[in-house]
């Protein structure tokens, strides 16, 4: 027989056991809020293979100051995008920021900071020039692709270098591009529309392009910047591009190239930094950067290095684990504080408008 | 005469004989499986599959594809191998089972089962570094100086990744498969062949040749097999063929193939709405060629064992 006080003492159970789970969820809230130990978390991160020694050092660092785990693997901007919306990566790291569409679809959850910086390099392989710095305009680069300019001793070489002229021989020109869908190639491509639009139209402009020198057979392609190292070396008198990091590694060739000011440069810290310094950006990580590609290469800083890239941090402006987002929050921070000081060589660091965009991030995934 | 299976078996047989059903039905399931996958991916785009199979570009940025110069290419390519293959596999067979009949020939036939199992990636990696350029410059370049005229050599050779240099790396992979189903058919042929050659006072270079054209239909069967198989070969054609959209009757110049293609374009293909399924497409053509040859191959070879052994 069930009695009141038996009623009543159920009663109290429950109240009991309500207030128990709710303390406990709020001093779970509080500490998560608070005392933040970030040292159990563990996070996937993939995407863009340009930034991957960067990425490694960074996250490398940050696990042995602040216990965090970060997986990154090193997919293609495009597998990374892919799989940070299907939710099997925490954050994704893209060349190209998010289409306008996919911003849209978005719009307001997403967060883009482009947080790296990079340049493409042109190398080539002259064995009668060596490691001489050739000078190369943009339109005479995108001759070249097009299969117009055919010969190394070309006139319009040959002027731009006098002092080697009579070294340029008579060889064809063997065009190296990437095989695979890439971000180098859409900022290499993206740069001969822009400095070079007369020669090089905009349906040339992508991640893969259908390029007009290889139906002359004249050209190969390589996958990755490997691929395309190892085609340069394979196949002398070829030219090519590749990623700074990568050339500076592998000793390789650069060619000076005249930016829009009209000076021939070296890529360097310096120049990326002075090309960064023109381009304009969106204020909030949370805007749209499409676009930002071609703000960034040919911009008119006199010591501008012309093909300067940025390459993206893709992340959520919310996650559910609580403890992620502050953990990612005080990873954003600690880069724009500390990681920038060690950046490694053949990249740079954004200017401070970039710092200012990833701080504002590392707020608003804090939720103020 | 084969009596229906459960009558002859014992209770313990039929178990055994059950528990094989699954793995084996597994296999061929998965294969079905992985063919029907193909053709449901290329659905989408198989109304233009004609237009995408006569068109030559690649351009996913703005969704236009043409699958010519992979297409020919992987056929190109693949014949250079199956010559290839003939070229090194029937004096292999010969040497293997009519000149070194003892311990040589069993150490050059060991030797030879372990060349199939070399990792087509290390084939792949010593012909772009090494092959191509000697090629180049010891092949291609008197070819064309010299047979310039006939339009297979009739191009200046550039770096040495060509169609050429592609279709002998990848014949070079696939000589110990051919080589071996020669070498496996032509020991089959009875003794009592051999005896009459010899019978009819045949010196041993005679009866090789009646031995070997008594063998055709099976050669040329482990030939097309050969062919068959080279056809997919991803790796070393990735790294020789010169991967570009380029369609060209010159052997010396940089071209495609199917496997090539996929191997680069895929990782990025979601990107893109039509990408993906020409990609389907471009493989289902490959399956489709490299299946009908197999399956003549197949037939060439089983058709005259049976014949030969009576």
């Amino acid at each position: 027989m069930r009695t009141i006080g038996s009623k009543r003492i159920r009663l109290l159970l429950l109240a009991a056991i309500a207030a128990a789970l709710a303390t406990a969820g709020a001093v779970v809230w509080w500490q998560q809020q608070q005392k933040v130990d970030i040292s159990n978390v563990v996070m996937n991160a993939g995407g863009a293979t340009f930034p991957l020694p960067q990425v490694i050092a960074w996250v490398e660092q940050f696990r042995k100051e602040r216990g965090t785990v970060i997986n990154y693997k090193g997919m293609g901007s495009g597998a990374g995008q892919a799989q940070f919306f299907d939710g099997t990566l925490d954050f994704a790291c893209s060349d190209p920021p998010l289409k306008t569409s996919d911003w849209e679809k978005y719009r307001g959850k997403v967060l883009q900071i482009p947080w790296l910086m990079g340049a493409v390099v042109i190398t080539y392989n002259i064995p009668e020039i060596g490691n001489h710095s050739l000078r190369l305009t943009p339109e005479v680069i995108a001759r070249i692709y097009k299969g117009e300019i055919a010969y190394w001793d070309d006139p319009s070489i040959k002027s731009l270098n006098p002092e080697i002229a009579d070294k340029l021989p008579h060889k064809e020109i063997i065009a190296v591009y990437r095989s695979d869908s890439s971000g180098t190639t859409e900022v290499f491509t993206t740069f001969l529309n822009k400095a070079a639009p007369d020669v090089w139209p905009k349906q040339l402009v992508g991640k893969v392009v259908d390029w007009p020198v290889a139906k002359l057979g004249r050209a190969v392609g390589g996958q990755g910047n490997p691929g395309v190292m190892q085609a340069v070396r394979a196949n002398p008198y070829s030219i090519g591009y590749v990623e700074w990091n990568y050339a500076i590694e592998q000793k390789t060739p650069m060619a000076a190239i005249r930016n829009a000011a009209g000076k021939f440069v070296l890529p360097s810290n310096e120049g990326i930094a002075a090309a960064a310094a023109s381009a304009k950006l969106p204020s909030s990580p949370l805007d749209n950067f499409d676009g930002v590609t071609a703000a960034v290469v040919y911009t008119p800083g006199e010591n501008a290095y012309p093909i300067s890239s940025f390459t993206f941090i893709i992340l959520w402006s919310s996650y559910e684990d609580k403890l992620k987002a502050i953990a990612l929050s005080e990873f954003l921070t600690w880069v724009a504080n500390e990681g920038y000081r060690n950046v490694v060589p053949g990249y740079a660091a954004p200017p401070e408008n970039v710092k200012q965009l990833l701080l504002e991030a590392a707020r608003i995934l804090k939720g103020g | 005469m084969s009596a229906p299976v459960g009558e002859m078996l014992s209770e313990k047989d039929k178990i055994f004989y059950f528990s094989l059903l699954p793995p084996a039905l597994t296999t061929l399931g998965l294969l079905a499986l992985i063919v029907s996958t193909i053709g449901a991916k290329a659905a989408l785009v198989l109304p233009q599959a004609l237009t995408i199979l006569a068109a030559n570009v690649w351009d996913p940025e703005n969704e236009r594809y043409g699958l010519l110069a992979p297409v020919l290419g992987t056929l190109v390519v693949a014949s250079i191998a199956g010559a290839v293959s003939l070229a090194l596999g029937l004096p292999l067979t010969l040497a293997v089972a009519e000149l070194l009949r003892g311990r040589l020939g069993s150490v050059l036939q060991t030797l030879l089962e372990m060349a199939s199992a070399f990792p087509t990636v290390v084939i792949g990696l010593w012909s772009a570094r090494y092959l191509a350029p000697f090629l180049s410059e010891n092949v291609m370049k008197p070819l064309y100086s010299s047979f310039g005229f006939i339009p297979t050599f009739s191009c200046r050779p550039l770096g040495g990744y060509s169609l050429l240099t592609a279709g002998l790396a990848i014949g070079f992979s696939v000589v110990p498969y051919t080589a071996s189903i020669m070498i496996e058919s032509y020991r089959l042929i009875p003794s009592t062949y051999r005896e009459a050659c010899y019978g009819i006072g045949a010196t041993r270079y005679e009866t090789a040749r009646i031995l070997v054209s008594l063998a055709r239909p099976a050669i040329a069967g482990s030939v097309l097999l050969g062919v068959a198989r080279a056809m997919g070969e991803t790796t070393i054609a990735a790294m020789t063929v010169g991967n570009a959209m380029n369609i060209s009757a010159c052997l010396f110049e940089p071209s495609y193939t199917v496997p090539a293609l996929i191997a680069a374009q895929f990782g990025n293909a979601n990107l893109y709405r039509y990408a993906e399924p020409v990609l389907y497409l471009a493989a289902l053509v490959v399956l489709a060629l490299a299946l009908a040859l197999s399956a003549v191959g197949f037939k060439l070879v089983s058709g005259w064992r049976v014949r030969i052994v009576g």
